[in-house]
């Protein structure tokens, strides 16, 4: 899932690679903007074929909080 | 007021340096706002952070916005709470379309003549209406219609700045007056 959700985000941010680490942070270490995060969001529901809500998508703070909740809607 | 500043975005820099140096000139166009209309001269340190930012002692609202190339700041009085986005017109992601619109405007979207135009119009119409009710990205944008009545005003611009264009709606809870200030006026092509 990691590798799967570090390819997404790679579609919507400039960075290096090796920064989208499980610790790496959406907004304050890989610089993602709501619309960037929200398409984002969208994209991975499009992909997986989950529904994410939105008050639990905020709570997602780092990567690896992604990786986490999404393990959790494709069991 | 609306003040904008384009910013100059150097080649090489990564998308957390460009949110950072966003950040600092949306603040910086915040503080010349106050200091160009009430003659105040303020700091950072002045406003109040915690949640939306706010300057203790001053009846009024502003907010801040900022994308790829430009910053933009709201400063009003008597309009109540306010919120502002600008985001710049590029292709508009299907998936965030589906996850974000209503269906109503869904089935707009199909008949628009700018599909991109639309979208983000739509787009930073809701996130206004999010940053000025203060709910944020929890709030579900699928069940917020934006070209009714929502309990808000809405005002929205399509702007140029030199190659890019950009979306700019703004939300207020009371009727706005006031006008545009730039710093390169003669760059701006507004319609309204």
């Amino acid at each position: 899932m990691f590798e799967k959700l570090k390819a997404l985000i790679l579609q919507y941010v400039e960075v290096a690679p090796d920064e989208i680490t499980e610790n790496a942070r959406f907004v304050d270490d890989l610089g993602f903007n709501s619309y960037d995060f929200m398409s984002l969001l969208g994209q991975i529901e499009d992909e997986l074929n989950v529904e994410v809500e939105e008050r639990e998508a905020v709570k997602l703070k780092t990567v690896g909080d992604a990786v986490a909740y999404l393990v959790s809607l494709t069991k | 007021m609306i003040w904008l500043k384009p910013v100059a975005m150097e080649d090489g820099l990564s998308s957390p340096e460009k949110q950072m140096l966003l950040h600092q000139e949306g603040w910086d166009l915040l503080l010349e706002a106050f200091s160009q209309e009430y003659g105040w001269l303020l700091s950072p340190g002045d406003f109040e952070k915690t949640g939306k930012p706010y300057l203790p002692g001053w009846e009024g609202s502003f907010n801040i916005s900022h994308c790829h190339g430009i910053v933009v700041c709201a400063l009003y009085q008597n309009a109540g709470e306010i919120g502002i986005d600008v985001e710049r017109l590029r292709p508009f992601h299907a998936s965030t379309a589906r996850k974000c619109f209503t269906d109503q405007e869904k089935n707009m979207l199909k008949n628009s003549e700018n599909p991109d135009l639309f979208s983000f119009l739509l787009w930073t119409r809701k996130e206004s209406w999010l940053k000025m009710t203060g709910k944020g990205l929890a709030f579900p944008m699928n069940q917020l219609e934006v070209l009714e009545d929502c309990g808000a005003l809405f005002s929205s611009w399509h702007v140029f700045f030199g190659k890019d264009s950009y979306l700019i709606s703004l939300c207020a809870q009371k009727p706005l007056s006031g006008s545009w200030k730039t710093e390169k006026l003669e760059e701006l092509k507004c319609r309204p």
